[in-house]
């Protein structure tokens, strides 16, 4: 690029920031849960922008191909952080879960009362349990969340969120079983003392 | 009959697992059947089957309630942007 075109572009992009930047600053952090990586993600996808800004075509939407490139940007950070460790230790975790929830013959161990059920017809609109809930949704395990988010922030179909993933349709569902096991769990234990 | 009874017995944790595949994936014919079965007769199935579904709906009011409200950059984050830039 001549200098010209290179401060064209750097002024474009400083433009985006302002218009679009908290959009893909939110974004970032849903997916990641971190605002630290949500901002580096940001920064990394507007370089790349910067980068290829003779790419961009005029008269498309800038907000459009950004999130594309933030959406490679975030699978490239899921399948860096997607190590078997955290694979191995997510199995471990369900194992105890599972342990917790059943006996040996996989029947149900005698649940404590349980204060939240839908004869409560406000519970939904009560702040406080969605309040519960969302610090049970932090606390899942790194793999467990991702699958969460995927399915109800994006409303991401079974075999998108395996691609993105990077795991297997049979994985997916596990996952999201122990999730709302855990979730369950949670829930039981802190909506009731509040 | 014994066995055919014994094959179409799950366990509460089976049929739970069978009740978020079910989410994803489609049953075959055979797990739909056990599962139906299993939910006619065990009480504390129903419970999670009912627990499930509030989480589902809570799960997705929180996170689209989150979706539209978003955060945002402060002016020192944007700078630090733009630096990366030059």
């Amino acid at each position: 690029m001549s200098n010209t075109a290179l401060r064209k572009a750097q002024k474009e992009i400083g433009n985006w920031l302002n218009t679009y930047g908290n959009d893909l600053y939110s974004w970032a952090y849903y997916k990641t849960s971190s605002k630290e990586t949500a901002e580096d993600l940001v920064q990394e996808t507007l370089i790349s922008a910067f980068k290829a800004f003779d790419k961009f075509r005029p008269g498309s939407n800038p907000k459009t191909w950004l999130l594309t490139i933030l959406n490679n940007k975030i699978i490239d950070y899921y399948r860096a952080s997607n190590t078997n460790k955290s694979f191995n230790q997510s199995q471990l975790q369900g194992q105890n879960l599972e342990n917790d929830n059943y006996d040996s013959n996989g029947i149900w161990k005698k649940q404590e009362v349980s204060l939240w059920s839908n004869k409560d017809e406000h519970l939904l609109d009560n702040a406080e349990f969605l309040e519960v809930l969302n610090k049970c949704v932090s606390a899942l395990p790194e793999n467990w969340r991702r699958v969460i988010i995927s399915k109800y922030f994006d409303h991401k179909k079974g075999k998108d969120i395996c691609k993105e993933l990077d795991i297997t349709s049979s994985n997916l569902w596990q996952m999201a079983h122990r999730a709302k096991l855990q979730l369950k769990t949670c829930l039981n234990k802190n909506w009731n003392t509040i | 009959m014994k066995t055919l009874m014994n094959l179409a017995m799950i366990s509460c944790k089976q049929a739970a697992e069978l009740t978020s595949k079910q989410e994803f994936d489609s049953l075959s014919f055979g797990d739909t059947l056990k599962l139906k079965m299993h939910q006619k007769i065990c009480k504390a199935c129903k419970q999670f089957t009912q627990q499930s579904k509030i989480i589902d709906i809570a799960l997705d009011k929180l996170l689209q309630d989150k979706k539209s409200k978003g955060i945002v950059l402060t002016t020192e984050q944007k700078d630090k942007i733009l630096k990366s830039l030059q």
